[in-house]
């Protein structure tokens, strides 16, 4: 046999044994999920957490939900959108126990589709009513407000607009920032139109796009250009400035967050919530999980790491300035009627504010 | 060995008949030549006896097995069939002695048949040489100790030459019929060059149109043609306007013996055609200029012999010449004894062939071009080329 | 479309049911069972979305196709694939012919440099260009991002074209008074015209099913359509019927590119026999070489330099950047292997197909050929939710596992290696296949032992081209990846999206640096084609 069939042969073998490496390692990324699948007939200690929320933002939690609570946590992180279609998709046939969602439409998409099981009151009941399902279907676990961020340097506190009609008026032409593509804009459009009427929306829209706002990429972009001067104020949620003074303390940002307190959409609160999968095999270990979600442990966590406000009264963040959730001046609004969202994006195409 | 029997063979592409009706009979251990000019279809022939191409009807024996017809079609792989490709086709990832081993079981137990038919095709010792570092005359050997390696039962050669340059391709012909006589294997060679065909194989069969037209020795091909066609196509001829009566053909060149034909010869007007080399040329004297024939109008030098085209002395009556324009051929041996512009008279060796005029008319004087002829064009009819025609059909 | 074919004529003396099959499927009815198995693989999706977009009936569907809005996502998206399908094989052609047939210094580097964009996901490019110019949003920033990330799928294929074209015919071209430029547009643009096509095809696909890009840009292009039913409404019925029309978009492209390209690109290109192939000479670009120079150094610092510098810029000022090193490794490691297996699955998947498409010509390999595109064209989710829709009823044992993503990943890059493994197939004449039949081999042993190994470049070419691409992709990740698991893309997308780009910088640089190998092995096969595919594989 020549040398090059041998040099041949040799390629053709560690072709062949590198294929199999990478399937032997692939069923040991995967091999565990056999182990739960028994589990789940038996014992029932395992539960399937589908999570929109971002893990950089909930891994932590969830870890120390398998650490409290005994039950072994198997997570599937990805867009809250997506992966409600993908448990539309699977339907009764999903793994999944629970879904933690980043907002409020996207359990209310699975409820619509009867997936979602009713909480026990004891549970429902440790988040303000405004913020869980009026069927009890879901719980909101934290909350977010929207808020305008101005530069002290031009803007008097006193000046800051509070209410939407104040926002439109000419003195803050080509003055405000915000994120067209992001999904807090959108849900504070939605309830725009939620709360005051599709012709209202579109008019204060239109009036909108008439001052000339600036379009960022995202809520940051938006802070950074507040914060150096280059334009008065900002719509974001309050988070991102949060997180901002927190990490480089707040003598070193410029730039100061104000409530709007008009109780219109402007000062609109959200919630990132949790449901219990209609057809989860362990629905009291997932009621379980979530009562944890809600403990003060994990609540205290949302308030300190995530810097979002928690849903229990008697938790303060130890790391973040944030104000008492009950006194927050946001509307009075169904948060589950934020689920229509094609509607909100065909408005904002008509007036021309999508892109 | 086995002989190859072809019988009623009909094959095609897409509803275009390429063969039709065609028979070829292959004595064990010869070597055939099919002789054809660019899409006559002998490639296509090749390619229904190696079992590339399936045949509409008719049957392909190879001694007593039919390998295609009658329902039949026996995958290539099971034919015993070898091929020499156009250009040898070596496999370019295989070294020399893998090529040839590739048609045996194991390498490493055929080693000895290897070099055996490697010795036999003259490239002793390659066995280790990568394809790309061998002359285009060494690739061409190596694809026919390829072929024989296995022992096949007939061996098929497609225009193996082509791509060879003229001082290589004689050489190796003469070379690839010895190694094919030695081994005993029955070969068809596929080639549009009469020289090729006439100068290496046993037997040759003219193909024209998807048909046999002719089969025999190299000899009687080129001596008797059956019609006009093959007499233009096997070699160089002159073709003149005569007329037949009682076995002797009156022309412009005088009165020439008519050679004997199986079906008889008919009296009456029609062509005939002599070989270059039959003509015998005198120049005259400058006082006997009445006895001239025709004028030396150029004189090519091959070396061993010279062809000498004469421009006919005319004496009014319109194109007594139907080949090279109305010039007439000549072959001469060894340096020309001739010059341009010298008068010569022509004189005739051994027998002319004679075709008589068709009912149609064709093949007439006035029309040239109606002569049955494929490569007839623009009224006259022009020698097919030495170096060969572009492509194999 | 398939197992139909233009009838051939009568053929005499043949059973009436033999005669009805196609070609394909009488001379080879395994490999053509093959095909079809394949087909029908790919198909799924497009079943699924059929099932998604009439589960309420055809006028449902009839609304929601016949409404002004889809027809506006169709002209959006039609104007953009055409425009960066242009833009693409301008730049490759040029790029290409540079680097293999003009004496650019440095052409050896560029050779290699060009390809690598390819390594860029384009959601990282878009988001590099957008943060740096919010003004590019819309059509500007999707074509530009678009363009600068797709351009290498038309430069390959011709770069491969420019090397194995006979210079004779350029001399001939010269030596009938033809000047260099002019025989560059009539003899050289048209000798890579098949492999120039079929890279605009990949491109015009690759544009269409595009979510990254036209997101951040925020260009309502039809995928943005897709997702946002998704996102927004819950509903996945307007999504299908969005996908159908897209798929339906898709096979027009394709048909008209074959149409285009017509037989020349099934012509094999490699000689045997009678020496090596010439290698192309060198033409002197004189006056314009500083120009050349200048215009590839600024293609590679805008395709190439500034999602870079913007990656180098967030490792250096992200204050979240504290590298979990171990994570990092392990989300490599997944990206290797779950690339790795796709590109494995998808070409063994594209073998058949090729073989097909170059061997028995006809409708029946023709369909299965187009039904091998129809994935390219849909976008990840897509695909994913239609794996999720049958995995999870289907072989639910299998359903979140790895072979599933794998497939995910065949059934969505199917098309890049099929255009890889036909163009290797083309390389091995058809002649030598004859031989070995004729030497008592039989088709399968053929195939394995003189079909595979000269096809072997193009096959490995592809796989490389898929590597890379599956090592990009995030949707169908998103939905398909084993709970649990992450990979570089999957672990952008998470940092990325808590605005922690420091973190995430290492990520990206990874998964460029993966996806770079096998883009450099592929430039450089590519510019040592012509000695390497002489010396044997």
């Amino acid at each position: 046999m020549t040398r090059q069939a041998f040099r041949r042969l040799g390629a053709v073998a560690f072709a062949a044994a590198l294929f199999v490496v990478l399937v032997a390692c692939g069923t040991d990324v995967t091999g565990d999920t056999g182990e739960q699948a028994a589990e789940e007939g038996g014992g029932q200690s395992t539960l399937t957490i589908y999570s929109g929320r971002n893990e950089e933002l909930v891994g932590g939690i969830l870890e120390h939900l398998e650490d409290t609570t005994g039950y072994e946590i198997e997570v599937r992180y990805g867009d809250s959108a997506e992966l409600a279609a993908q448990l539309l998709e699977e339907g009764d046939r999903t793994d999944a126990d629970l879904f933690f969602s980043q907002n409020a439409g996207a359990l209310g998409a699975l409820r619509e589709a009867g997936m979602l099981r009713e909480l026990p009151e004891r549970t429902l009941e440790v988040a303000p009513e405004r913020f869980r399902a009026s069927d009890g279907t879901w719980v909101g676990t934290s909350a977010r407000a929207r808020v305008v961020v101005y530069d002290p340097d031009q803007v008097d506190v006193d000046d800051v607009p509070g209410s939407i009609d104040e926002l439109v008026d000419e003195t803050w032409e080509g003055e405000v920032g915000y994120a067209p593509s992001n999904a807090s804009w959108q849900s504070f459009v939605t309830a725009l139109r939620v709360l005051d009427g599709e012709q209202a929306a579109r008019d204060w829209l239109m009036d909108f796009r008439a001052n000339e706002p600036e379009a960022f990429e995202s809520n940051t972009p938006i802070l950074e250009a507040v914060d150096s001067g280059e334009i008065a104020l900002g719509l974001i949620n309050h988070y991102y400035h949060q997180a901002w003074v927190t990490e480089r303390g707040a003598g070193a940002v410029n730039a100061e967050r104000h409530h709007p307190d008009g109780g219109d959409a402007l000062g609109l609160v959200n919630v990132a919530g949790v449901g219990v999968l209609d057809t989860s095999e362990a629905p009291e270990a997932a009621v379980h999980a979530i009562d944890f979600l809600l403990s003060g442990t994990a609540q205290q966590y949302f308030a300190d790491e995530t810097a979002e406000y928690p849903m229990r009264q008697d938790v303060t963040s130890t790391r973040h300035e944030l104000g008492e959730l009950d006194e927050l001046p946001g509307p009075d609004i169904d948060l589950s009627r934020l689920s229509t969202l094609d509607d909100t994006l065909e408005l904002l195409r008509d007036v021309g504010l999508s892109s | 060995m086995t002989d190859l029997v072809i019988t009623e063979l009909s094959a095609g592409y897409d509803g275009h008949t390429v063969l039709h009706d065609l028979d070829l009979r292959v004595e064990s251990g010869q070597l055939a030549a099919v002789l054809g000019p660019s899409g006559c279809g002998k490639t296509t022939l090749l390619r229904v006896i190696a079992g590339f191409h399936r045949a509409t009807t008719g049957t392909v024996a190879l001694g007593d097995r039919v390998v295609a017809g009658a329902g039949r079609h026996v995958p290539p792989e099971r034919r015993r069939v070898g091929v020499v490709p156009q250009e040898g086709a070596l496999f370019p990832h295989l070294s020399v002695g893998a090529n040839v081993a590739f048609g045996l079981g194991s390498p490493r137990r055929h080693r000895d048949r290897v070099a055996e038919v490697l010795e036999l095709v003259g490239l002793r010792g390659y066995q280790k040489r990568m394809p790309q570092e061998l002359s285009g005359g060494q690739q061409q050997r190596v694809a026919l100790a390829r072929a024989l390696a296995p022992e096949p039962a007939v061996v098929l050669l497609d225009e193996p030459f082509s791509a060879l340059d003229a001082g290589l391709r004689a050489e190796v012909r003469g070379d690839v019929r010895e190694v094919l006589h030695a081994s005993g294997a029955t070969a068809v060679l596929v080639t549009h060059d009469q020289e090729e065909a006439l100068s290496m194989a046993d037997r040759v069969a003219v193909l024209r149109d998807g048909t046999i037209a002719q089969s025999g020795t190299a000899q009687q091909v080129y001596a008797e043609p059956e019609d006009l066609a093959v007499a233009l196509f096997v070699g160089e001829a002159v073709l003149l306007d005569a007329t037949a009566a009682g076995g002797a053909a009156t022309s412009w060149l005088g009165t020439l013996p008519i050679a004997e034909r199986h079906e008889g010869n008919p009296d009456g007007s029609g062509v005939a055609v002599v070989r270059p080399e039959q003509l015998r040329l005198t120049v005259t004297a400058d006082g006997a200029s009445a006895d001239a024939q025709a004028v030396v109008g150029d004189v090519i030098f091959h070396g061993h012999d010279a062809t000498v085209l004469l421009d006919p002395v005319h004496d009014g009556r319109a194109a007594p010449v139907l080949s090279d324009k109305g010039r007439i051929r000549a072959r001469v041996q060894g340096a020309a004894h001739v010059r341009r512009g010298d008068k010569v008279r022509i004189d005739v060796d051994g027998v002319a062939r004679f075709f008589p005029t068709r009912p149609d008319g064709s093949h007439t004087l006035s029309g040239v071009g109606d002569v049955p002829v494929p490569w007839a064009r623009d009224g006259a009819v022009e020698q097919p080329s030495r170096a060969g025609l572009a492509d194999g059909g | 479309m398939i197992g139909t074919q233009a009838a051939p004529p009568p053929r005499p003396r043949r059973p009436l049911a033999r005669a009805l099959l196609p070609d394909a499927v009488r001379n080879a009815p395994l490999l053509a069972t093959a095909g079809l198995g394949v087909a029908v693989l790919v198909l799924i999706p497009l079943g699924y979305l059929v099932v998604r977009a009439f589960e309420r009936g055809t006028d449902t569907f009839a609304a929601h196709v016949f409404r002004e809005r889809t027809f506006d996502l169709l002209l959006r998206s039609l104007t953009l694939a055409a425009a960066v399908t242009l833009a693409c094989v301008v730049i490759g052609v040029l790029a290409a012919w540079l680097v293999v047939r003009s004496n650019l210094p440095f052409r050896g580097v560029f050779a290699v440099l060009f390809t690598l964009p390819l390594a860029i996901p384009s959601y990282v490019a878009g988001f590099t260009w957008i943060s740096a110019w919010p003004g590019l949003a819309g059509f500007p920033g999707a074509f530009l991002v678009l363009t600068l990330v797709s351009y290498p799928y038309v430069l390959l294929p011709v770069m491969a074209a420019l090397r194995s074209t006979d210079p004779a015919l350029e001399e001939v071209s010269r030596s009938l008074g033809h000047g260099p430029v002019r025989t560059f547009l009539l003899v050289t643009l048209r000798q890579a015209r098949p492999a120039a096509l079929a890279g605009a095809l990949l491109v015009a696909l690759y544009v269409l099913s595009d979510f990254g890009a036209v997101a951040l840009m925020r260009y309502e292009a039809f995928t943005v359509g897709i997702y946002t039913s998704y996102r927004a409404s819950f509903d996945r019925t307007p999504a299908a019927v969005l996908g159908c029309v897209l798929v339906l978009l898709a096979v027009i492209i394709t048909v008209a590119e074959r149409r285009a390209r017509g037989k020349a690109a099934l012509t094999g290109q490699a000689r045997v026999g009678a020496g090596a192939a010439r290698q192309p000479d060198i033409v002197p670009l004189r006056r314009a070489r500083p120009l050349a120079l200048l215009g590839s150094v600024g293609l590679l610092a805008v395709a190439l330099g500034v999602p870079l510098a913007s990656l180098g810029r967030w490792l250096v000022s992200g204050a979240s950047a504290q590298v979990d090193v171990g994570r990092l490794l392990s989300a490599t490691w997944t990206t290797v292997q779950v690339s790795a297996l796709g590109a494995a699955l998808t070409v063994l998947l594209a073998l058949p197909v090729g073989v097909l498409v170059t061997r028995y010509r006809g409708s029946f390999s023709r369909g299965i050929e187009l039904a091998s595109y129809a994935g390219h064209a849909l976008p990840g989710i897509t695909v994913g939710l239609a794996l999720v829709f049958l995995g999870v009823r289907v072989v639910p044992g299998l359903y979140q596992e790895l072979p599933m993503l794998v497939l995910a990943y065949a059934v969505l890059f199917l098309p890049l290696a099929v255009g890889a493994v036909r163009t290797g197939i083309a390389a091995s004449p058809v002649r030598l296949e004859e031989v070995s039949r004729s030497l008592g081999k039989g088709t399968t042993i053929t195939r394995l032992r003189v079909t595979l190994p000269l096809a072997a470049p193009g096959i490995a070419a592809g796989a490389a081209l898929v590597f890379l691409t599956a090592a990009k992709e995030l949707p169908a990740t998103l939905l398909l990846r084993p709970t649990g698991s992450s990979t570089l893309a999957t672990e952008l997308w998470t940092l990325t999206e808590v605005v922690a780009y420091g973190a995430a910088a290492p990520y990206g640089a990874m998964l460029i640096l993966i996806a770079a190998v096998p883009s450099v092995v592929l430039g450089h096969k590519l510019r040592s084609r012509g000695r390497d595919s002489e010396a044997g594989g």
